[in-house]
């Protein structure tokens, strides 16, 4: 996970051909996963970790785990084809991991058919988002890319830790917008992106895209009663990432950057969003 | 729905005729998925056979006239009515298309319904079903890959223009498809054209696809023109907001970004008192529908 928000402070430096520039120095924040033969590692401190932004080995300033409390967004996939007993999975699987929220933690709920609904904001009102999503009635076409994105402009910057989790059981047939759009607007984003998937053999491409670029995973269910295990996996798995906060240097200000994080000399494997888009 | 005409053996030699049965297949989907295949008997089928058989009404001897559908304008507005029909409620027998594009190849606006179904074929909807189609290997609902229909469609657009040049929608089709297909110049060159048209539900069309042309080309400042635009003519369509978000968002400015989506969010709930025109693309070609089928009544 990267975040873009945190401003340090400004530099004032001179230069040759003119008077002064000033430059923003911010915070680049990365989720990171580390599991060593699918056990997560626990215990590392900033010390282990080795950050290279676009090549550049970079100070690592801090690193939290399980400190900071999450902000959950639920972007559910509301289709006609997520009724009857698919539906009752969902809502069953939903309000498990809500259930399972911590008293900080905060949650909020998009759904998408064709049609893209907020049906519960940001809120640390656990019962608010049951409610909401007691209340879906299943409908109409998929629209994945467009509700994915609306979930991803959800996303505040105020320092959380935000996971979104996307469940769809189709391919897109409704959306405007095109997955490679959304994928770029993801780079700039702090979201780390879950994608649950219980389409069968044709897999939602964008789905799995949009996961790895963000260091998440997409869980690929065969049936809608795994959903309640699946959804749990994720949240589980997301408390225990560590959070790792560095100011880059030696990079240029705009642009894509790739990231390369590793723990030192320990065979591990550490799971991170691949880089993010700085300015424009 | 998509229908499959089942070829009914018949040793050569008999004198007749081997053509399909009024029976067939027909294939259920929704959403992208394949709901099931079923056998039916088609009354369209039927429908085709009986008029195949039509003779001139002013024939004395019309039993011994030959057949000559072509010359009865009321099976031209049969297959025409039909084609929308069929496109309207997405229950389609691409045999209909085929057999009233070969008795009336010139008519444009049977092209521009073929074209129409050819473009629907080349949606995600049909061709993830295709893709994964569970049926009898010998069954074909003779759509194509994506590119193949996508190609097919553009040339029946272009044809229908060929026959008439100020069939603003079939510009306006052509346009999108002509995105569709990565000519973002042909495009822009058709949708401005479709701009001219007076039909709000069109203007709104060719705006929004405008606004997705543009932005292929890097254009931000005439897509974020054409998808205000598009917003303007309908206020409650989320698709010209979520363009909007995305450029605001490619150009750095997430405050604008998050502004337009909750634009989006903040929309009518329900269905019927939200709409995006988008939705309904694949069928609103058809809208005129009830006006075709009247016309058709009247002649019994």
């Amino acid at each position: 996970m990267v975040s873009v928000t945190v401003l340090l402070g400004s530099v004032v430096a001179p230069s040759a051909q003119q008077a002064t520039f000033s430059a923003k120095r911010e915070a680049v924040r990365v989720d990171v996963l580390v599991t060593d033969r699918a056990k997560v590692v626990t215990g590392l401190g900033a010390g282990d970790f080795e950050v290279r932004d676009n090549g550049v080995l970079q100070t690592i300033d801090l690193v939290s785990f399980q400190q900071i409390p999450l902000n959950v967004f639920l972007a559910f996939d509301v289709s006609a084809s997520v009724s009857g007993e698919r539906l009752k999975h969902l809502q069953t699987a939903g309000h498990a991991l809500l259930d399972r929220l911590a008293k900080d933690d905060r949650s909020a709920l998009l759904t998408f058919s064709h049609a893209v609904l907020l049906r519960e904001g940001l809120t640390g009102a656990t019962t608010r988002v049951r409610q909401a999503l007691t209340d879906v009635e299943p409908i109409g076409d998929t629209a994945l890319v467009d509700g994915t994105y609306a979930a991803i402009m959800l996303g505040p910057s105020d320092g959380g830790r935000n996971l979104l989790l996307v469940f769809s059981d189709g391919l897109d047939t409704a959306s405007w917008l095109r997955p490679e759009r959304v994928l770029d607007s993801a780079k700039r984003s702090d979201m780390v992106v879950y994608g649950v998937s219980a389409r069968g053999p044709e897999e939602s491409k964008f789905l799995e895209d949009l996961t790895e670029l963000t260091g998440g995973d997409t869980l690929k269910i065969e049936s809608t009663r795994d959903l309640s295990a699946a959804f749990l996996k994720i949240l589980d798995e997301f408390r225990q990432r560590y959070l790792i906060s560095y100011s880059p240097t030696g990079v240029a200000p705009d642009g894509w950057h790739r990231l390369d994080v590793r723990v030192k000399g320990r065979r591990v494997t550490v799971k991170s969003r691949t880089g993010y888009q700085a300015g424009t | 729905m998509l229908h499959a005409d089942i070829a009914v053996g018949i040793k050569p030699g008999t004198g007749l005729p081997n053509r399909p049965g009024p029976g067939g297949l027909t294939l259920f989907m929704n959403d992208g998925q394949q709901l099931g295949l079923q056998n039916t008997i088609s009354h369209w089928t039927i429908g085709r056979r009986l008029l195949d058989a039509v003779r001139p009404v002013d024939s004395k001897s019309s039993l011994q006239t030959r057949p000559d559908p072509v010359a009865d304008d009321f099976v031209r507005r049969w297959y025409i009515a039909g084609a929308a029909y069929m496109m309207r409620i997405r229950n389609i027998e691409p045999a209909h298309f085929t057999r009233g594009l070969q008795l009336f190849p010139d008519d444009p606006d049977l092209l521009f319904f073929a074209a129409s179904a050819h473009e629907s074929f080349a949606g995600v909807r049909t061709q993830s079903v295709m893709r994964l189609l569970k049926a009898r290997r010998d069954v074909s609902f003779g759509v194509k890959d994506e590119g193949a229909e996508l190609r097919q469609a553009e040339q029946l657009y272009k044809r229908a223009l060929d026959r008439n040049p100020k069939f603003v929608e079939a510009r306006i089709r052509l346009g999108r498809v002509l995105g569709q297909r990565g000519r973002h110049d042909e495009a822009l060159e058709q949708l401005k054209q479709g701009l001219t048209i007076g039909e709000p539900l069109l203007q709104y069309y060719a705006n929004l696809f405008l606004g997705g042309e543009f932005e292929a080309q890097g254009n931000g400042a005439e897509a974020r023109r054409s998808y205000e635009r598009a917003a303007a003519i309908e206020p409650l369509a989320q698709s010209p907001l979520f363009g909007l978000s995305r450029l605001a968002d490619q150009a750095g400015d997430g405050a604008a970004a998050r502004e337009a989506v909750a634009r989006v969010l903040k929309l009518p709930p329900k269905d019927y008192e939200r709409a995006d025109p988008w939705w309904v693309y694949e069928v609103a070609q058809s809208r005129d529908v009830d006006l075709l089928l009247a016309d058709i009544r009247r002649g019994f």
